[in-house]
């Protein structure tokens, strides 16, 4: 039944297009009827659609931001759908990345000194970095590589330690 | 001045692809040395610590890599960004062929991605003739509904030799003559042939 009745209204508009009737002149209520509905329409399509969009685009640039696993508070804010392209736009990311062999989510800010200080904020335990291993256990402080670092403050388990 | 380095010519191609808001010519041959030098680098950097050689030189060595490293992921990373926001716009145009071949797998994948996530969320649950992604109706002409890049926007950029008397405008109204080493503030519209020839730099 709605299926018939857009069907009506798309031969309306056919019609309308084809006479190259002009609204104002040709004053027929099918016809501002049928525009008006079109309109309407491609406005609600156009909210839709932007709305959408502007929450993939941020959906995308949390995958630079955060990482490939997004946190439970964020991940609850997202449908299936979003949540499937989020994963979708991750694996694409990381494949072009792997077919360059080369990380492009560390170093997002320009380098001052191979180095910084940083205070561990988590329990994060023994870790291997270059050719020694620290014992990360929270509030202590290391003076450790910045592209070693990079990837624990992302995650939030670790943070810059300014003086 | 002409004789510039790798490092320095990475340094211009990502100055301007970071200036410019639309995708600029995929600079291959110039990634592939940056590449090998950092390689290279790395090697030097290995033997250093394997010999135990002067802290500061290390970490002298240590600073020019992770520089260099760090322009050539960013510039990388903005070309990425670029692609995922005018994803369909680049893919419809010539400008598709100013990426690389890894470049335009990754925007395939995406096109595909969005489509999908676009369809089942929204478009799918429009009438018949709503349901492109493209187009706002099938009565439209035009593909409407394709995000661009603002190519009207201001640039600051810096030309590079002499360009002489250079028209801004279709008109002929608007026209400046451009001097060596001098810095302009223009629309990015008007100076798009001479960003693309290499003529001016963006900053």
């Amino acid at each position: 039944m709605l299926y018939n009745t857009h069907l009506c209204f798309l031969l309306l508009l056919r019609k309308i297009e084809d006479a190259n009737l002009d609204i104002q002149t040709t004053r027929n209520e099918d016809h501002f009827g049928a525009v008006i509905h079109h309109l309407s329409l491609a406005r609600n399509k156009r909210c839709l659609m932007s709305y959408m969009y502007n929450r993939a685009e941020i959906i995308q640039s949390l995958r630079w931001k955060i990482g490939p696993v997004l946190p439970l508070e964020i991940q609850e804010k997202l449908n299936y759908s979003e949540e499937e392209y989020y994963k979708n736009h991750s694996t694409a990311i990381e494949a072009y990345m792997s077919q360059l062999d080369l990380d492009l989510t560390v170093d997002m800010v320009p380098p001052k000194d191979p180095y910084i200080r940083v205070k561990v904020l988590d329990d994060i335990g023994e870790v291997c970095l270059g050719d020694h291993t620290i014992s990360l256990t929270p509030q202590s402080l290391h003076f450790i590589k910045r592209v070693d670092a990079e990837p624990f403050i992302l995650q939030g388990l670790m943070e810059e330690f300014l003086e | 001045m002409e004789a510039k380095s790798d490092v320095d010519l990475l340094k211009r191609a990502w100055r301007n692809e970071k200036a410019a808001p639309e995708i600029l010519h995929f600079e291959a041959g110039l990634v592939q040395r940056a590449r090998e030098q950092i390689q290279l680098l790395e090697e030097t950097l290995d033997e250093f610590t394997e010999n135990r050689s002067d802290d500061l030189v290390v970490s002298l060595y240590q600073m020019d890599l992770d520089r260099a490293l760090f322009l050539l992921r960013s510039y990388l990373r903005i070309r990425l960004q670029k692609i995922e926001n005018y994803l369909v716009h680049i893919s419809k145009t010539n400008l598709w062929n100013r990426l690389s071949e890894q470049e335009q797998r990754f925007a395939k994948r995406c096109i595909e991605i969005m489509e999908k996530h676009l369809e089942q969320s929204v478009l799918s649950r429009l009438p018949y003739g709503y349901q492109s992604m493209l187009k706002q109706s099938i009565s439209s002409d035009e593909d409407d509904m394709v995000p661009e890049p603002q190519l009207d926007t201001f640039v600051f950029c810096k030309t590079k030799s002499d360009v002489g008397a250079f028209q801004l405008d279709d008109t002929g109204e608007e026209i400046v003559d451009l001097v060596a080493d001098d810095l302009y503030v223009l629309r990015y519209k008007s100076i798009r042939g001479l960003v693309d020839g290499g003529r001016i730099d963006l900053v």
